[in-house]
């Protein structure tokens, strides 16, 4: 017989029967192929507006950011700029803004930026922090301006201003106030040239042209890229493991018509290719509305970046329709091919059918053809670290999975007298390797929400509790009015203490390879020295020598040196040669502070106060003053990890449907396998208790091998990664955790609901009984 | 005692009504030997599910125990079953997971020490000859073998009825003989009902009493007594 005819007699009649599981297919294949194909339209995107945008964001053809003064540099600008070339320079300080009762530590640019006199530009974080916008005025220590624009981008600035938001304006009295950098911007011709010619003047500092910007974004972007791979590769995996294991789920189902057929002499060949054609129309539309979905999906995401393009890559969404048309098709012949294990004489007799054999075949060319559809994947869009990341998290996924197989044959190991506890134990060993795939779903579903929505506040908690642990202050402050801010710090109660340092701005040489880097000299008196600094290694402040200096541990990996050696300080354009007498821990906060006891003769200039205190009341008392929370540090560093996990998070609540579709799925098939098991247990009189008992039991078992896998490696790879970008410690917090763990308790009570309803609308024994 | 009185059962079908008992009055009483027989779609399995306790018929009385089940819960009924009533059907139904000896000690409901439910179980598979089987993989028993396990399952907790359908029907003519006179053998034994549904004349005629079933309604009823 014909396989139209078998299509038309048979598998199209039999769309209704199959409909749930063909229901959890389209859905699956529809966030899968959605999210697949937004990807590229949203790094293309982000590409193509940030390239654009390259001279913008670096405010000249050579954006200069130096961290110390270099006289030969400064001569040098002056004879380029002599020579035609347009230069400008803007100073950088560290400030805090107050607006009603919100009080910001930020960047204060003070440049050529075409504003007046009263006028200022406020970076997108700080006007949404402080809540202003365009038309708003703002104060910065008594000097009133009015806001005459928000910048989207980070235009012209250096990375603190960019990690910490900042303001510009053009004029500015800077009180007492140090500037921290200064940044030049050069306009002209041969630019590539006097790059290098500045940087073998003072390598020290950081050159970025034009073209640097754009590679730089383009770095961003692919690491944007691996983040987002990683997830679509999840995704890939999940939708191609819902599809192959509802396919043969239907075609078990199915088993005996097909017997039937093949009793009937219809060839496998016919059978499999009515089947195929019945689970390929029904792939066709899924995929059609996946593409479809891409393009609006690229849409939101890129609006979220607040990217605006001008068209659109409808190519993708086509291309990517044939693409994942071609790998779902092939998938289907592979599961498909389960149709030749079944051997009719044995389904009718309803002897075991064995399908191991049909299924090591299935997860062998699945496994071989996933790989290759990643390539392919990786071609379409044009990236080879998308290929490198999804083979990485497969490899990690494989890893995973076979852990998680050992922990459940090891759990099982145990022969309970309990009868339920036995029977459930028994069930799970027996079925281990559909248990393993439900822990993993449950546990990628958990790391979907760990690291999408829980992974920022970690890492803050995390960075924060370790320099915590590691200094004595926890805010620094910057004041006009130094007395009368000692005054308000002694009258406050919740100021534990704080030690009072003058700073002076200098560079320190090396004069065997002629480089620099920018220091603090800190001077300290013994009597505001009550938050010490933790010493390392060799003597404190006011021990010894009080002619030697301190460095911190990691200013000394710097420019390796140790207790004992000297350091060439030019300070205030006179040289000093100073011993090292100890080493602190600097927690990662001012690393380049070298502390020393403040001569007698010497007069407090820029001083800055570093504080202990359990509470922020004083600082909206003290005038005149500018404060940084230290937490803001953590804060600041992980904004960069949220602009880059935006898209990532969003992707991330996409994944969780698509983790909670594929377990639903699981759940249904488990069931269906389960029927006559659970109809026995009725018909012993053991009642639906009994199966509600084990579906509880299971269900906990899964949800705590779940929640030690999915948590243990969130924080190995957390552990690791902040050691290696922070050298924090991790510390995992119960509110860190609270909503990730509320979040699967809700989602566990729902699968457990839905298999509990599964249970309970099962009524009758007719899957026992042959027909009478 | 179970008593039907009157009993129908009907099945909304759309707007159709398709009657599948019509007013089937019956008596079983402990220590009845009854065999249920008919062609296909008579209603069989109706009747069986109504015996059962497994489906409440649509119109009439089913007394269990001189009283009606009507205003029943489900947990009572549930309850009923589990004390009163052991299932054997045309396949074995062994849990494939557990061995013979487990599948036996899930069946038990006793509130005994694990070591006396234990040698409970491994008596009744001595009685029907499986002693060597206690711990195998229920795969390796043969038909015949797995609808012994099945048999000495449905009566571990010494039911007051034993009810089979079409038991014999998955085995050869050796083993259905085995099987019947297992079945007839125990229910002397353990003072049970037997209520055997099946398509075979020869063990339909075994029966104390012999019905027939033909449309829905009782067609016949012969006795042996």
């Amino acid at each position: 017989m014909k396989w139209t005819r078998i299509y038309s007699l048979y598998n199209k009649n039999k769309w209704k029967s199959s409909k749930i599981l063909l229901l959890f297919i389209m859905v699956s294949v529809i966030l899968t192929v959605g999210i697949s194909l937004s990807i590229p339209q949203v790094i293309s995107g982000m590409e193509e507006y940030l390239t654009g945008q390259a001279k913008e964001m670096n405010q000249g053809d050579l954006k200069i950011i130096t961290a110390f003064s270099s006289q030969p540099f400064d001569t040098r600008v002056e004879e380029l700029q002599a020579d035609g070339y347009e230069v400008s320079v803007s100073e950088v300080y560290s400030i805090s803004v107050k607006y009603h009762s919100n009080k910001l530590f930020c960047q204060l640019l003070v440049g050529d930026y075409e504003l007046g006199a009263e006028e200022i530009l406020l970076s997108k974080e700080i006007a949404a922090k402080l809540g202003l916008g365009v038309g708003d005025s703002l104060t910065i220590m008594d000097q009133s301006y009015l806001i005459t624009g928000v910048e989207q981008g980070a235009y012209g600035v250096d990375a603190t201003s960019e990690m910490f938001g900042y303001v510009k304006v053009s004029e500015f009295d800077s009180y007492n106030l140090l500037a921290t950098t200064r940044i030049f911007y050069l306009k002209g011709t041969d630019i590539d040239r006097v790059k290098e010619e500045l940087s073998e003047l003072v390598p020290q500092y950081t050159y970025t042209t034009v073209a640097d910007q754009e590679e730089n974004t383009r770095q961003k972007l692919n690491m944007n890229l691996l983040a987002l791979s990683t997830l679509n590769t999840m995704s890939i995996l999940m939708s191609i493991l819902s599809t192959i294991s509802t396919i043969v789920m239907i075609i078990i189902e199915r088993q005996k018509d097909i017997a039937i057929m093949k009793l009937i002499s219809i060839g496998n060949r016919s059978i499999m290719k009515a089947f195929r054609a019945e689970l390929k129309l029904m792939l066709l539309v899924p995929l059609a509305i996946g593409s479809c979905l891409s393009i609006p999906l690229a849409q939101y995401l890129l609006q979220l970046k607040q990217v605006k393009i001008e068209r659109y890559h409808f190519e993708y969404a086509i291309l990517g329709f044939v693409l994942y048309a071609f790998i779902y098709f092939i998938f289907v012949n592979i599961a498909t091919g389960v149709i030749g294990a079944i051997k009719p004489l044995s389904v009718l007799k309803n002897e075991k059918v064995s399908w191991k054999k049909a299924v090591i075949r299935i997860v062998f060319s699945s496994f071989l053809f996933t790989l290759i559809s990643l390539i392919g994947y990786s071609i379409f869009i044009g990236k080879g670290s998308a290929m490198v990341s999804s083979f990485a998290i497969i490899i990690f996924i494989l890893i995973f999975f076979l852990i998680t197989l050992l922990i459940i044959r090891l759990a099982v190991t145990f022969k309970p007298r309990n009868q339920m506890l036995r029977y459930t134990v028994k069930s799970l060993r027996s079925n281990s390797f559909s248990f393993a795939l439900t822990v993993l779903s449950i546990a990628l579903t958990i790391w979907f929400v760990l690291f999408g929505f829980s992974m920022e506040t970690t890492c803050k908690e995390s960075y924060n509790s370790s320099v915590q642990d590691k200094i004595s202050y926890n805010y620094m402050m910057v004041s006009d009015d130094v007395a009368g801010s000692e005054l308000e710090l002694n009258s406050y109660k919740d100021v534990e203490g704080y030690t009072k340092l003058s700073r002076e701005i200098g560079t320190y040489y090396n004069e065997v390879d002629s480089s620099g880097r920018a220091i603090i000299l800190c001077g300290i008196d013994k009597e505001f020295y009550t938050q010490q600094f933790a010493l390392l290694e060799g003597e404190d402040v006011f021990e010894g020598s009080e002619q030697e200096i301190l460095i911190s541990d990691k200013f000394s990996g710097q420019v390796e040196k140790s207790v004992g050696d000297t350091l060439e300080l030019l300070v205030n354009n006179r040289k000093e040669s100073y011993r090292i007498k100890g080493i602190y821990e600097s927690g990662g906060v001012n690393d380049n502070f070298i502390l020393k006891a403040r001569g007698r003769e010497a007069s407090w200039q820029n001083v800055l106060f570093l504080i202990k205190a359990d509470t922020e009341d004083f600082l909206t008392d003290i005038k005149d003053a500018s404060f940084v929370d230290i937490n803001v540090m953590g804060e600041a560093i992980l904004k960069m990890l949220n602009d880059f996990l935006l898209v990532f998070k969003y992707l991330c609540g996409i994944c969780i449907v698509a983790a909670i579709l594929f377990n639903s799925n699981m759940i249904y098939m488990n069931h269906c396998n389960s029927e006559r098991e659970s109809a026995i247990i009725r018909a012993l009189g053991l009642g639906k208790g009994f199966l509600y008992q084990s579906a509880m039991l299971r269900f906990g078992t899964s949800l705590v091998l779940s929640l030690i896998i999915a948590l243990g490696l969130y924080g190995i790879i957390l552990k690791t990664a902040l050691s290696v970008t922070l050298g924090a410690e991790l510390t995992l917090s119960i509110y860190a955790l609270r909503l990730p763990i509320l979040f699967v308790l809700i989602i566990a009570a729902a699968y457990c609901l839905l298999s509990f309803y599964l249970i309970r609308r099962t009524e009758g024994y007719e899957v026992l009984r042959e027909q009478v | 005692m179970i008593e039907l009185v009157e009993v129908q059962q009907i099945y909304q079908d759309g707007l159709s009504k398709n009657h599948i008992l019509h007013n089937i009055n019956l008596h079983i009483a402990k220590d009845d030997f009854v065999t249920i027989m008919g062609p296909s779609g008579c209603g069989k399995s109706t009747l069986l599910n109504i015996l059962s306790l497994l489906t409440r018929p649509t119109k009439g009385e089913v007394i269990f125990h001189d009283k009606s089940i009507r205003y029943h819960k489900e947990k009572e009924l549930e309850n009923l079953r589990k004390n009163n009533i052991g299932l054997v059907f045309q396949n074995a139904n062994l849990i494939s997971c557990l061995s013979p000896l487990e599948n036996l000690m899930l069946a038990l409901h006793s509130k005994d020490r694990y070591l006396t439910r234990k040698k409970k179980a491994m008596e009744l598979l001595d009685q029907v000859g499986l002693s060597d089987k206690y711990n195998t993989s229920t795969k390796a028993l043969s038909g015949g073998e797995a609808q012994r396990v099945s048999i000495v399952r449905a009566l571990i907790n010494e039911p007051e009825f034993l009810l089979c359908d079409e038991p014999t029907g998955a085995l050869d003519a050796n083993n259905a003989d085995n099987v019947i006179q297992l079945l007839t053998r125990l229910q002397k034994e353990k003072h049970c009902a037997l209520i055997i549904v099946t398509h075979d004349q020869n063990i339909g005629k075994l029966g104390d009493r012999q019905i027939r079933l033909k449309g829905g309604r009782i067609d016949e009823m012969d006795s042996n007594l």
